[in-house]
């Protein structure tokens, strides 16, 4: 009895020991490149529990694709993204409300995004069933009809204006998101007012609209909804605004341009990120430099930051979650580096926020911290505070996200004048001599328009520095065309519009020249047709599914290693089309999957086991 | 451990006895090797570890006794180490569902039946 006993104790122990181990793997798997669920729906549903850090509430909790009981909010979107995961194409959005009688639908939205961003007429029904339209120009808000496209935010149009009616008439999606977690216009205007207040009391005082005044303007901000978070009236409100800037900033960082050279690099597979950044991404360099940092200890950090991401093997991208998995990665590398000595994995641009608050870091402070991490005693900067840097500018998009930030924004320079509001055109046409370029200017900003034109190069989000196309003056429309560009070369162009107040820049849109067509230049976007492949490793099965954006016959093939074509059908239609291979008879290995329409060929690795 | 791309979590479990750093740094010259390294070694041997070491210490604890309480402890063997991937087929826990995974598992518990079979046989030959 006595051995018995003793036994089954060691067992309990060791059985302890074993289910330890056992769950504290993660699996690569769970980090990378074989999600188990291959859809392209995200669901995203936010749970309104505090967590609390050292005693302290520091933001809400953030989890995606569970169902949380309880009182919660989900946001659930679906439709098609880009490479870079960015909602790209028609979209669904539904916002739910949980009650004790289950899920309540209170805004439902569809329409057209571009590279993350609305553009076009979006479908949308509020609470009570009512059906209206919103028009987007390239994420601004506009007027649906044709001959009302000026934006409706126009400094001194409106006598009546406050932050609850800027926000109402510029940004109602926001205002919703707030309406769906029971808080109503009662409860937000006075809450509106109390920042209002909190930011006039720290002196604030707006002369013009430059970097410096914007910078003191955000700090003014932070502050204020720092101390209605320390008190007691609006404490529960503001972790309620939170977690909404959370959903709306995670789309703007997925248009950071570091994120943005990590998948390019990616994709590419040969250059490092800080040659992609240095090559494409200048503005992004420039940030740096700002910083006041060196050019070699930044490309230092990159080749550590690098060297950590190769470190986790290739990844599939074909892999309709291939984005996600980079970013996880990224992240995790990131913050490898930046915080060494704490564990974070599966990472995603929603709990960016989730990060900064477990390691003490809000932008209300940002400044000072960079600061410290610049300016050092021994003056040398290590690849962690570059890290921490990068880190700080993901940060920032996140913060964009506070369309309430942006409405008070608009309130306190409401009487000064501002730069334009420009949007760029799509490119969709080519003619002989060349690619004709769209401008439109949506807002004047409170002083004449004195230039506007398309600014153009081969790098990301090129200014009037580059090479520039005059277009007039003043608000409205204006066409441009570009001639004599080099065949083959990706070029990005965005249309551009000044004022006494500074430059404004619309949109970017990237394009590229065509072989067949001399001096012709084709759109990327319209260039080939979007295909998935799955599933990836492939055995019995291969199905590949296409968004033909163009008629005509496409021809998909199935190609090994020695270039032979082991398979090879037809498509003619456009829209979303199905093709699948029997691969069960061929040998395992690596394949290619190449799509052909006209004179475009896009090829993707398969592995068929 | 010390190879896989994620960092395992128990390594926060290790934090307050001062391990978790030592194993962190550890890991920085440990995964420059894997690359080089097939993945069954990295992704699908430490199961198949597991398992063996499981079945090794269970066997050796209960192996020689015949009553309900062994056969409990001996049957949380298929049921632990087959267990957790049928577990993670049904979504129920965290993790991804692998075959290779499994097939290590019961190669583990046969590599043990196999040893204590030799070891019976050894025992009776010297008897």
């Amino acid at each position: 009895m006595k051995t018995t006993t003793l036994n089954t104790c060691i067992s309990v122990l060791v059985l302890i020991v074993f289910l330890i181990l056992a769950f504290g793997s993660v699996p690569l798997e769970e980090l990378g490149n074989a999600q188990p669920d291959r859809s392209i729906r995200q669901k995203t549903n936010i749970d309104l529990k505090p967590m609390y850090v050292d005693g302290k509430p520091y933001v809400e909790e953030f989890t995606r694709g569970t169902t949380i009981s309880g009182r919660q909010y989900t946001i659930t979107r679906e439709g098609p993204r880009d490479r870079a995961g960015r909602w790209d194409g028609m979209i669904e959005t539904i916002m739910y409300h949980y009650d004790d009688d289950g899920p309540k639908t209170v805004w439902y939205e569809y329409g057209k995004y571009v590279h993350g961003v609305k553009h076009g007429k979006f479908i949308i029904r509020d609470i009570n069933n009512k059906k209206t339209h919103l028009c987007y120009n390239m994420g601004v808000l506009v007027g649906c009809n044709p001959y009302d496209k000026q934006g409706q935010n126009i400094p001194g149009n409106d006598s009546d204006l406050s932050a609850l009616t800027l926000l109402r008439d510029q940004y109602p999606w926001f205002l919703h998101a707030f309406n769906l977690m029971d808080i109503g216009v009662d409860l937000l205007e006075p809450y509106l007012k109390a920042i209002e207040t909190g930011i006039r009391t720290g002196g604030l005082e707006i002369g013009e609209w430059n970097e410096e005044q914007l910078w003191l303007f955000d700090e003014a901000y932070d502050n204020s909804i720092y101390e209605l978070e320390k008190g007691e009236t609006y404490d529960q409100l503001v972790k309620y605004h939170k977690v909404i800037n959370i959903e709306e900033g995670a789309d703007i960082i997925r248009g950071n341009e570091f994120r943005l050279a990590v998948i390019d690099r990616h994709l590419a597979g040969t250059a490092t990120t800080y040659e992609v950044l240095a090559k494409k991404y200048p503005g992004y360099m420039m940030l740096m430099q700002q910083a006041e940092t060196e050019a070699g200890q930044f490309e230092t950090f990159c080749g550590l930051f690098d060297e950590q991401m190769d470190m986790m093997g290739p990844l599939d991208a074909g892999d309709p979650f291939y984005a996600d998995s980079l970013d996880q990665r990224s992240f995790l590398a990131l913050f490898t580096i930046a915080f060494s000595e704490k564990s974070y994995d599966k990472i995603c641009p929603e709990e960016i926020a989730l990060v900064a608050a477990r390691e003490g870091l809000s932008l209300r402070n940002l400044s000072s911290q960079l600061r410290s991490r610049v300016e050092k005693d021994d003056g040398e900067m290590r690849a962690q505070d570059f890290a921490f840097i990068v880190f700080f500018w993901f940060m920032r998009d996140l913060h964009k996200g506070d369309m309430v930030r942006r409405a008070m924004r608009d309130l306190f320079f409401m009487d000064i004048a501002r730069p334009p509001l420009v949007t760029t055109t799509i490119p969709d046409t080519i003619d002989g001599n060349g690619l004709t370029l769209s401008g439109h200017v949506i807002g004047d900003g409170g002083a004449e328009v004195t230039g506007r034109g398309i600014a153009w190069d081969t790098i990301y989000n090129p200014t009037i520095a580059h090479n520039t196309i005059a277009s007039g003056s003043g608000t409205g429309d204006f066409t441009v065309s570009l001639t004599g560009l080099t065949e083959g070369q990706t070029y990005y162009a965005r249309a551009y519009a000044n004022n006494s107040a500074g430059t404004a820049y619309g949109n970017v849109v990237g394009f590229k020249g065509v072989a067949d067509t001399g001096t012709g230049i084709l759109p990327i976007e319209k260039q080939h047709a979007a295909f998935t492949v799955f599933p990836v490793p492939a055995s019995d099965y291969l199905k590949i599914s296409l968004e033909l954006t163009q008629q005509g016959m496409a021809v998909i093939s199935l190609i090994n290693l020695n270039g032979q074509v082991v398979g090879s059908q037809m498509v003619e239609a456009t829209g979303r089309q199905e093709v699948i291979f029997d691969t069960g008879k061929l040998r395992p290995g690596i394949y290619f999957v190449r799509y052909e329409q006209d004179a475009h060929r896009s090829v993707r690795k398969v592995i068929i086991q | 451990m010390f190879l896989r791309p994620a960092p395992a979590v128990f390594f926060t479990w290790l934090e307050p006895v001062g391990l978790e750093s030592l194993l962190r740094s550890s890991r920085t010259f440990t995964l420059k090797l894997t690359p080089f390294l097939p993945g069954w070694l990295i992704y699908n041997l430490p199961q198949g570890l597991w398992a063996f070491a499981y079945t090794l210490i269970i066997t050796g604890i209960w192996g020689r006794h015949r009553s309900a309480v062994a056969l409990f402890w001996l049957a949380t063997i298929p049921l632990l180490t087959l267990g957790f991937e049928g577990l993670q087929y049904a979504g129920l826990i965290r993790g991804t569902f692998c075959l290779n995974d499994m097939l290590f598992s019961v190669g583990g518990i046969i590599v043990v039946i196999f040893l204590e079979s030799f070891r019976c046989l050894y025992k009776n030959n010297l008897s």
